[in-house]
């Protein structure tokens, strides 16, 4: 019979074990679970069992995972999808951040040169950021900031022409396209119909979008040339770590609250319930109109340039979308403030 | 109701048992088939708590230790009773079908 000390270290490794529970769930049944395991344990056992050890670590996750009835399921779901979106939004953020700058103005031009038309020469304009909101609008950037736009744009180098329209604007856009083609770029397939024909061209991690910008005058139209940079090797990793993450996240946050409001007055479990559902539904467009860009972004046959977090920056979304993390951060610390029955034993 | 969940009613449909007590009866009862670990019998007594099947009955320090008995409740007895009728009607069904059955499709028993 081994000394009474390996029966405390057999005890002591079961409580490590016992580390993958919540700590508020040990604290209420830990002592317990130990117990009944010592219990089953032969008397001369020095260590869990291996079956033991794979118990006990897949129950205190699936513990941290579980919900349970329909509501609690829904919510999980919503939290989940919710987080996912925003953070797989985030690591599409961090993988643009690795995309190379903008060619100079001389290596644009030698680029888009089979696209000008014959005989001209323009000076191009720079965006020289990732994506941002189109500087040409004269709102103050603060009405960006808090109302988001519709104006979210690419950076790129571009030239703009003013152009006879003896010719049919389909025709140059075509005639631009099939050149570019002829140069080794090749065709985007993006829709760029809108109002005016447009066509765009990729390589080397290069997009050239040529398309008419309408007529300016009764016998010209404009026509832009850009060069702006395809998605970077990086958006996609990063993306989908992100959504993997966030749904891990988001499940998780949505796991504890639901634990916790169970041992909540009914009064603050309501109050909980109604701040999250708000942040939930605050959220919503904007992780609706991401989810439709991460789908081109994994979907799509051509480079897609539209950035994940795009849903984040839209008008009226984007205050949405501070009210929905600020409804869901309140909900949270709601949530984390000890109720009545902690308070008492906090005190006591 | 899964099988676990089933036995572990069955087993408390009794005196009051602790933790070790319910997963060694539990044994028991299904002839060693069913053998429950620490995680699944406490998984499934925090749930059958929670929905108010079973309660704790007392809780005892025995060498310093915490051992805490269970009981079912009366919703649980109910429960139990009609999971029991269920499953009973079940076999009926599967003992009067197998009684007039034979491993030889197209012939009827004489």
């Amino acid at each position: 019979m081994p000394e009474p000390s390996a029966r405390a270290r057999l005890a002591r490794r079961y409580r490590r074990l016992l580390l993958t529970y919540p700590r508020s769930y040990r604290r209420r049944r830990g002592a317990e679970i130990v117990t009944t395991l010592l219990d089953a344990a032969p008397v001369d056992r020095a260590w869990p069992t291996r079956a033991e050890v794979v118990d006990l670590l897949t129950g205190g996750l699936r513990f941290r995972f579980r919900v349970w009835g329909a509501a609690g399921i829904v919510g999980a779901i919503c939290a989940a999808t919710v987080a996912a979106v925003a953070l797989g939004a985030l690591g599409g953020y961090l993988g643009w951040q690795t995309a190379q700058p903008l060619p100079s103005n001389a290596d644009a031009l030698r680029m888009v040169e089979p696209a000008l038309p014959p005989g001209t020469s323009a000076e191009p304009q720079r965006w020289d950021f990732i994506f941002d909101n189109n500087p040409e609008l004269a709102d103050p950037r603060w009405v960006y900031l808090i109302g988001g736009t519709d104006e979210y744009r690419a950076g790129k180098v571009f030239f703009q022409f003013t152009y006879p329209n003896d010719r049919p604007g389909r025709q140059v856009v075509d005639g631009a396209q099939q050149r570019m083609r002829a140069a080794g770029w090749r065709p985007a397939g993006m829709d760029l119909s809108g109002c005016c024909p447009g066509s765009a061209v990729y390589r080397d991690g290069w997009l050239v979008e040529v398309f008419s910008e309408g007529y300016l005058d009764e016998s010209h139209y404009g026509l832009q040339v850009a060069v702006s940079r395809t998605m970077p090797a990086a958006v996609l990793p990063l993306t989908t770590a992100g959504l993997f993450a966030g749904a891990v996240a988001g499940w998780l946050m949505a796991a504890w609250v639901f634990r916790r409001i169970q041992e909540s007055t009914p009064m603050r479990r309501a109050f909980t319930v109604v701040v999250a559902s708000v942040g939930l539904l605050a959220l919503f467009p904007a992780t609706a109109l991401s989810v439709l860009v991460l789908v081109a972004s994994y979907f799509a046959s051509y480079p897609p340039a539209e950035p994940a977090w795009l849903g984040y920056t839209f008008m009226l979304f984007r205050p949405l979308a501070y009210l929905g993390a600020a409804a869901a951060v309140g909900g949270l610390m709601i949530t984390a403030m000890p109720g009545p029955r902690r308070r008492r034993r906090l005190a006591g | 109701m899964r099988e676990p969940t089933f036995l572990t009613l069955a087993v408390l449909a009794g005196p009051p048992l602790h933790g070790y007590g319910v997963m060694r009866q539990v044994a028991v009862l299904s002839e060693g088939r069913v053998k429950l670990s620490a995680g699944t019998l406490y998984a499934a007594l925090d749930r059958l708590t929670a929905e108010g099947l079973i309660a704790i009955d007392r809780e005892e320090a025995v060498d310093g230790r915490v051992r805490r008995y269970y009981r079912l409740t009366e919703q649980g007895g109910a429960v139990l009773r009609q999971e029991a009728a269920r499953l009973r009607s079940n076999a009926e069904v599967a003992v009067t079908r197998l009684a007039g059955w034979t491993s030889r499709p197209g012939l009827l028993p004489s």
